[in-house]
């Protein structure tokens, strides 16, 4: 019995998207998935259904013939097959066996491969048969007709048997389209933009006429792109500014335009007298070169759009009731919003200009990589999804399609200290709406916004330099993102202490803010009071107040002073408490020479039984750990910290999150963000007083990080990057709120909202006003999560990460430089997290024996070494990169091909054999528990193998390695390694027993170890064919000559996998014909009664097409009764072998 | 990628400015004629999508200046060019002059041979080269079959030849696409450009003659190899070294073009769309017997012999629309000496070397303008401005 191949899960490209009512389809490769969203916030998945056994479904087209009875059309390649869809209202409410009801019909091939597909608008016509009509690459007019079989309300059992009708409507022409798009004027009139190579646009169509006979002509061509055409549409019926109907057509092109062209003078529905003949609509082809081709007639485009920054894939209209829109998508992985002006009203006929605009409004970067393949809009368009390369699905509301509400008549949401001052003086009679605020033109200010806090989500306290203490008050709003309106501004109190430096800091949960005044003056107030009390006086500028809160109710306020070598911890007995005037003060001993004297963050660790700890975070990186007396009310007592140094480089420690461990209360996590842009966790033991690393990553966004926070379960991030202050959760890995601020700034507070849905408010002072801006929930939601935007070119899963062996890592790295760490669970991948570090695109990957080290190679002789533990609940995979190999040669520019490390045999170490593109082979020793970087390593060996790049490495046994290249042949290098260790100098090795496995490069190479201890060494090559051989146990020669089976695949063989099946050995292997084949492989004993001329035998022992394209590497994830094997490239997918 | 660096990580883009080839690609066909010895006899040749004209430059210097690049001459300057990368101080510049003083005498005495013709048709407009005549026109029109055959012999009569004479030893294409990433659809555009470079072929081919062209080594290639394997007794791909390991880049290099009985080429019925080369009266279906083989290094070469495709798959796999079609796969060939340069080595070159320019400059992308537009407007369009 032959095993069987089956498909378990695939991430590949979004390439397609439809939506009808509350239904989503996307089409990842052959499938479709089914999502319902009964609200544009909400997308819950239903199911998916394969359409095509192999091929990639690249459009559905959709017809309703009723609300509840709709037909789908799927095509792909040259192939198309409908579904049938019916009771679509009662989907909202329904169980995945919902889709138990859909029908589908068989495939029908076309004669050519489809760009676009549309339905008539006929409905059925007295028949049972919807029609459809689609376009080819070569540009002719195919029609699909699909007899229904399902009646609306009664659940119709039987499958359709019957093939859809296919026919031609025109022949094809010889030039090659890269877009089309058909739109139907009348059932017996059809329209077609098609977009060649060579930058024109075909604008012609087809009719039947009343006799039966049907004619097409071409009606214009416009000419004008720099390159070809990827995406055209036609528009539907335009309300234009001279409130005439018309329609639009919409390109884009290699040239990174967009273009509007006009269709509404172009006839085409009369029997012009130009009936152009075929050869017409052929017409010549090639790039209209003005030198060459000066009778080229040109039709210039009405508007023109530049923004994207790479080619532009597709474009689509969008009508609303503030005009014409478009969106577009394209290679740079966002989709813009472009708003179509029709300004020839405005300027009336001015001298024949095009009298439309084209303004980029709004841009989506939500996500990785390239190409944003597919794009949908619903409800209502108010809502858009995107499917991307990246096999993401999002989707994010279009605000600004939506016509100006009642928050215009606020003006610009700006304050000056002058609309605050008059606003208070207004206290009671807040502005009507709609009125604007007066604001005089002189703004010469003698007080500016010194800083800001947050008492609540609606509330927040204002001070100026001068002073004065207001109290704001936002408008509430229930939903939504834009610039907050303040409804009420008081005036609490006004510090005599002279102009200068005053700040303000809260503690939200108890209503309490604390103002410091320019002398010392510390200051309390309380929500829903206008009074601010005195409470404590410091000697000298107070430089900053953090609070929090103690596990015994009270609060904890720490103000530094400037200048001084302590900072004051003062405990203050909560507001609603009885003895409300005892505030008792630690002194914090400050280490200046090692973490200078400006303090950037505070955190109270709260450990019953050891007493309570502050952290504090320093301006220069250092995070320092203060044990606090047990007796908090004993005063003058200093104390000294525990230091981490340089937790983040030399920049400063902007937020501090303790995560108690759930066990053990005096030990925890302590994650800190810094300016560096990185997050770090350390673990803290605080009876034993020791912290160690266990996670340090850069984040996407940054580098001024500011603030950290848990939110249900999310590590939430926020800061400034670029001129945009950006929130970002770092458990998903996607942007929450992106504001545009002009830069970061001094004086600014964010206030997070506590819902489920999160968001928050924002006011930052920005040329001397004050702005606000307030968002529910994120910018965008992610309907289905993704992976790498660039192809995978290498992966590698662990076993177990250190002791825990119930978790598996997946490690990819992709042209993208990304590695990423994915699990595989029910059934599907999902990504835990994003090291970013390498700077070229990832050539190999190998984790450690037990999963507790990850190491990964680039070009630019990049070799990092990653440690990896698993963290605690919302924390996660912790992972740093704990060495970094130092590149050898002048400049650096080598790619590390491949490597391999392997335990020591004393046990101390790992022993790492790297291959270079200049045919180099290094061979270090690296030792983790040395405590400088430099001393962990050591050289052992170097050698050269000849001039050609080296691509593959491994170690077959602790005396040698095996390395391959792209010259075909494979050789040995015997190791000498010294025993003692302080041999200084490096040996060079050379190679021999080179052994001719392929015609040129080694592009897979897997290894196994067989029951007699001899080493079954596996390569698949860029010849097709794959290679066996044969080594002794010690790994010191071949055992045969290499058995090369040639034309395994149709093309290079670029991954493979070994399974070893009881006594049988089986080989997988892969390739750019995405095929995934089984094969056999028996190796015979001496003597062996069944044995050939060949000490092995090989043969076919089963296949499976894959969807993934450029299949770089496979890995096995599992063998139990079945083998579950992962296969990268672009796109994920994971296949299950039964045996 | 800068010049200098781009020197060292791609040798054959050094060797072709040094050497004054158009383009690198230039070493693809020589080091493909090195293994198929593909300009033996021939001196009637079309190189279709020929710009910017590396290829045609090949055939002007081979076959009209008759300059040898075999392979002698070729391990000679290789080796001495290892040599010298291998840092060898022995060989200096001095003995680089040396060798272009040879190499210029080799040229005084060039063996041209007789009656050659070269036509080279591309869309795109291409500088001149010497013997060579070039077409601007449209490979898959039919109107460009009477040109082709008057640019081979500007004597005949066009008139008294309505059919397509059947001259051409040698057909040559190294068209390519602009790839879009969406992986299947650049597999189908350049099997299009394979079929419009073959549709043409078979309209001018002589019986026995060659077909060379660049094709994708993706899915469903095997479909289109049993598309060749019909009209050509040998058909084999070939990766030169030139050609990088990690391009899906290959070329398809088809020997002794015999037309089935009956069989008639017309451009105005392609085959590659609708039609495919088995839909003739009984073609030969390609299959490929099983065999074992022991190279002269002692390694076994195993050839398992076409797959059965009725064992495998149920009766409904040929009324399966997505499964029908034949499937075979060609012997590889990778082709180029193992002394040549590696393309996916990096070489270490010497620290005061001068980057050259490359002969002719790369053409203007069509995004060109799209990077100027952005600079005038200070960086990313000047979008930050559009947010507010």
């Amino acid at each position: 019995m032959s095993p069987t191949v089956h498909h378990e899960c695939i991430r590949v490209p979004v390439t397609a998207l439809a939506a009808i009512g509350p239904l989503l389809l996307a089409a990842e490769g052959p499938l479709v998935r089914f999502y319902v969203s009964p609200e544009a916030r909400q997308f819950n998945y239903l199911a998916s259904r394969r359409i095509f056994a192999t091929h990639a479904i690249h459009g559905v087209a959709v017809y309703e013939l009723n609300p509840d009875h709709v037909v789908f059309a799927f095509w792909g390649g040259p192939f198309v097959r409908f579904l049938e869809l019916i009771d679509l209202g009662s989907c909202i409410n329904v169980s995945p066996s919902y889709l138990d009801r859909v029908q589908l019909s068989p495939v029908t091939k076309a004669s050519d491969w489809i760009l676009d597909l549309q339905f008539s608008p006929s409905g059925t016509a007295g028949e049972d048969l919807v029609t459809c009509a689609a376009v080819t690459a070569h540009n002719a007019l195919v029609r699909f007709r699909y007899r229904l079989v399902a009646e609306s309300g009664h659940r119709c059992s039987k499958q359709s048997q019957e093939s859809p009708l296919f026919s031609e409507l025109t022949s094809s022409s010889r030039s090659i389209l890269y877009s089309a798009h058909i739109s139907w004027f009348s059932p017996d009139h059809v329209v077609v933009a098609a977009g060649t190579a060579f930058g024109e646009i075909i604008y012609w169509s087809w009719r039947r006429a009343t006799q039966g006979n049907s004619s097409s002509s071409v009606h214009r061509v416009f000419s004008g792109h720099e390159g070809s055409i990827f995406g055209v549409r036609i528009s539907g019926e335009l309300r234009r500014a001279n409130k005439n109907l018309g329609r639009y057509l919409a390109s884009c092109s290699d040239d990174r335009t967009i273009r509007i062209w006009d269709l509404s003078d172009i006839a085409t529905h009369a029997e012009s007298t130009e009936r152009h003949s075929e050869d017409q609509r052929i017409r010549h082809t090639g790039f209209s070169n003005d030198l060459v081709d000066a009778e080229t007639s040109r039709t210039p485009c009405k508007a023109m759009g530049w923004g994207h920054l790479s080619r532009v894939w597709a474009a689509h209209f969008l009508e609303s009731p503030i005009g014409i829109s478009l969106l577009s998508s394209g290679e740079d992985a966002t989709t813009r919003l472009w708003r179509l002006t029709d300004t020839s009203e405005v300027k009336l006929s001015s001298s024949g200009s095009a009298p439309l605009t084209l303004d980029l409004k709004s841009t989506a970067a939500y996500h990785s990589g390239k190409n944003i393949w597919s794009t949908v809009v619903m409800h209502d368009k108010s809502q858009v999804v995107c499917g991307a390369a990246d096999s993401k699905i999002t989707t994010y509301t279009l605000a600004d399609l939506e016509p100006r509400t009642e928050q215009q008549g606020y003006g610009p949401m700006e304050y000056t200290l002058r609309d605050i001052i008059s606003l208070s003086q207004l206290a009671s009679t807040p502005p009507a709406v709609g009125q604007p605020i007066q604001r005089p033109k002189n703004s010469k200010a003698d007080d500016f916004y010194r800083s800001y806090a947050f008492l609540d989500s609606n509330t927040f306290l204002l001070t100026t330099n001068s002073g004065k203490v207001f109290i704001e008050t936002l408008a509430a709003s229930a939903n939504g993102s834009g610039p907050g309106s303040i409804v009420g501004s008081e005036l609490v109190h006004e510090i005599d202490e002279g102009s200068g430096n005053s700040v303000c800091a809260t503690e939200i949960c108890l209503g309490v803010g604390f103002v410091a005044g320019a002398r010392g003056g510390i200051y309390m107030y309380q929500r829903g009071t206008l009074e601010l009390r005195k409470i404590h006086t410091v000697r000298g500028k107070v430089g900053s107040l953090f609070t929090s809160r103690s596990h015994s109710g009270k609060i904890i306020l720490l103000i530094t002073v400037m200048g001084q070598k302590a900072a004051q911890l003062l405990y203050i007995a909560s507001p609603g408490s009885t003895n409300s005037n005892d505030a008792s003060v630690v002194h914090l001993a400050i280490l200046e020479s090692e973490t200078g004297t400006t303090i950037t963050s505070m955190e109270h660790l709260s450990a019953s039984s050891s007493g309570d700890s502050i952290v504090l975070g320093f301006r220069g990186g250092t995070v320092a750990v203060y044990a606090l007396p047990q007796d908090s009310t004993k005063e003058d007592a200093e104390v000294k910290p525990d230091l981490i140094e340089r937790a983040h480089g030399k920049e400063a420690v902007t937020s501090l999150l303790w995560h108690p461990s759930d066990s053990t209360p005096a030990e925890g996590h302590l994650v800190s963000v810094g300016r560096d842009g990185c997050c770090a966790i350390h673990h803290i033991d605080l009876v034993a007083r020791r912290m160690t690393l266990h996670h340090y990553l850069p984040l996407p966004v940054g580098p001024n990080i500011e603030g950290i926070y848990e939110h249900h379960g999310h590590l939430i991030m926020y800061g400034f990057s670029s001129t945009k202050f950006i929130v970002y959760d770092i458990t998903v890995e996607e942007e929450i709120m992106s504001v545009e601020t002009g830069g970061s700034h001094r004086s600014w507070s964010f206030h997070p909202y506590t819902m489920q849905e999160g968001g928050g408010t924002l006011v930052w002072t920005r040329a001397s006003t004050m702005h606000v801006h307030t968002q529910h929930g994120p910018n965008h939601r992610v309907i289905r999560s993704g992976g790498h935007g660039r192809e995978i070119k290498s992966v590698a899963v662990s076993n177990g990460v250190g002791d825990d062996k119930s978790r598996q890592l997946i490690a990819t790295g992709a042209e993208d430089t990304d590695i990423k760490i994915f699990e595989y669970m029910d059934g599907d991948l999902e990504c835990q997290r994003t090291l970013r570090k390498h700077k070229t695109g990832i050539q190999h990957l190998q984790w450690s024996d037990n999963g507790d080290y990850l190491f990964s190679s680039g070009g630019c002789e990049e070799f990092y070494i990653w440690r990896v533990r698993v963290l605690p609940s919302f924390i996660g995979t912790g992972i740093r990169c704990e060495a970094v190999c130092k590149p050898e040669s002048e400049h650096s520019d080598l790619r590390i091909m491949s490597f391999n490390v392997r335990k020591c045999d004393d046990g101390k170490g790992l022993r790492i054999a790297l291959v270079y593109s200049n045919s180099n082979i290094r061979i270090y020793t690296y030792i983790p528990s040395s405590l400088s970087e430099p001393q962990r390593w050591r050289t052992l060996a170097q050698g050269t193998y000849f001039t050609s790049c080296l691509t593959q490495c491994v170690f077959l046994s602790s005396q040698t390695i095996l390395t391959a290249g792209t010259d075909g042949h494979a050789v040995l290098w015997p190791l000498h390694i010294p025993t003692s260790t302080d041999s200084a100098s490096a040996e060079t090795v050379k190679w021999h027993h080179p052994a001719r496995i392929h015609q040129s490069t080694s592009k897979t190479l897997e290894t196994c170890t067989l029951p007699n201890n001899s080493t079954l060494i596996v390569s698949g090559g860029d010849d097709g064919s794959l290679s066996f051989l044969l080594t002794s146990p010690d790994g010191n020669v071949h055992m045969c000559s290499p058995i090369t089976v040639v034309r395994t695949h149709a093309s290079a063989v670029t991954a493979c996998a070994i399974v070893l099946n009881g006594e049988k050995v089986y080989v997988l292997t892969s390739g750019n014909d995405q095929w995934i084949r089984v094969w056999e492989v028996v190796v015979y004993g001496q003597g062996d009664k069944d044995a050939g001329a060949d000490p092995l035998a090989v043969k076919r022992a089963g296949k499976v097409k894959s969807n993934v394209a450029d299949v770089s590497s496979m890995a096995v994830l599992g063998t139990t009764e079945a083998t579950t094997v992962l296969l990268c490239g672009v796109g994920m997918e994971v296949v299950r072998v039964e045996w | 990628m800068g010049k200098s660096s781009k020197d060292k990580r791609d040798a054959y883009y050094r060797l072709a400015k040094e050497e004054g080839w158009r383009a690198r690609s230039a070493y693809k066909l020589l080091q493909l004629d090195e293994e198929f010895h593909l300009f033996n006899n021939v001196t009637r040749v079309v190189d279709l999508c020929a710009a910017p004209g590396s290829w045609s430059q090949v055939l002007s210097r081979v076959l009209i200046k008759g300059e040898k690049f075999g392979r002698a001459g070729w391990e000679e300057k290789q080796a001495d060019v290892r040599r010298y990368v291998l840092g060898d101080k022995n060989s200096n510049a001095t003995s680089t002059e040396k060798k272009t003083d040879e190499k210029a005498q080799e040229t005084t005495q060039p063996k041209s041979r007789d009656d050659v013709r070269i036509v080279a048709i591309d869309l795109q407009p291409m500088s001149p080269l010497e013997g060579v005549t070039c077409l601007r026109a449209d490979i898959t029109h039919p109107s460009t079959i009477p040109l082709l055959l008057k640019a081979l012999d500007p004597a005949s009569d066009p008139s008294s030849t309505p059919t397509p004479t059947n001259s051409v030893d040698l057909v040559i294409s190294d068209g390519a696409p602009d790839v879009t990433g969406l992986h299947d659809l650049d597999i189908y555009i350049q099997s299009q450009l394979l079929f419009a470079a073959l549709n043409l072929a078979l309209c001018v081919l002589k019986p026995g003659g060659k077909f060379v062209a660049k094709i994708f080594r993706g899915k469903d290639v095997d479909l289109l190899l049993a598309q060749l394997k019909i009209v050509f007794k040998r058909v084999r791909v070939a990766k030169p070294r030139s050609s990088r390991a990690s391009s899906i880049e290959a070329f398809v290099v088809c020997e002794d073009f015999c037309p089935p009985a009956g069989f008639t080429a017309s451009l105005e019925k392609p085959v590659g769309v609708s039609t495919m080369l088995n839909d003739i009266q009984s073609p030969i279906i390609p299959r490929t017997q099983p065999g074992r083989k022991v190279r002269d290094d002692g390694g076994v070469e195993i050839e398992l012999g076409s797959e059965d495709e009725d064992e495998e798959d149920d009766e409904n796999s040929q009324s399966d629309p997505e499964k029908r079609g034949i499937r075979w796969i060609a012997p590889f060939l990778a082709c180029g000496d193992l002394s040549a340069y590696d393309s996916d080595a990096t070489y270490h070159l010497p620290k005061d070397r001068v980057s050259l320019d490359p002969v002719q400059p790369p053409t203007a992308p069509p995004y060109k303008r799209a990077l100027e537009m952005r600079k005038l407007a200070g960086g990313a369009y000047g979008k930050t401005k559009l947010q507010e």
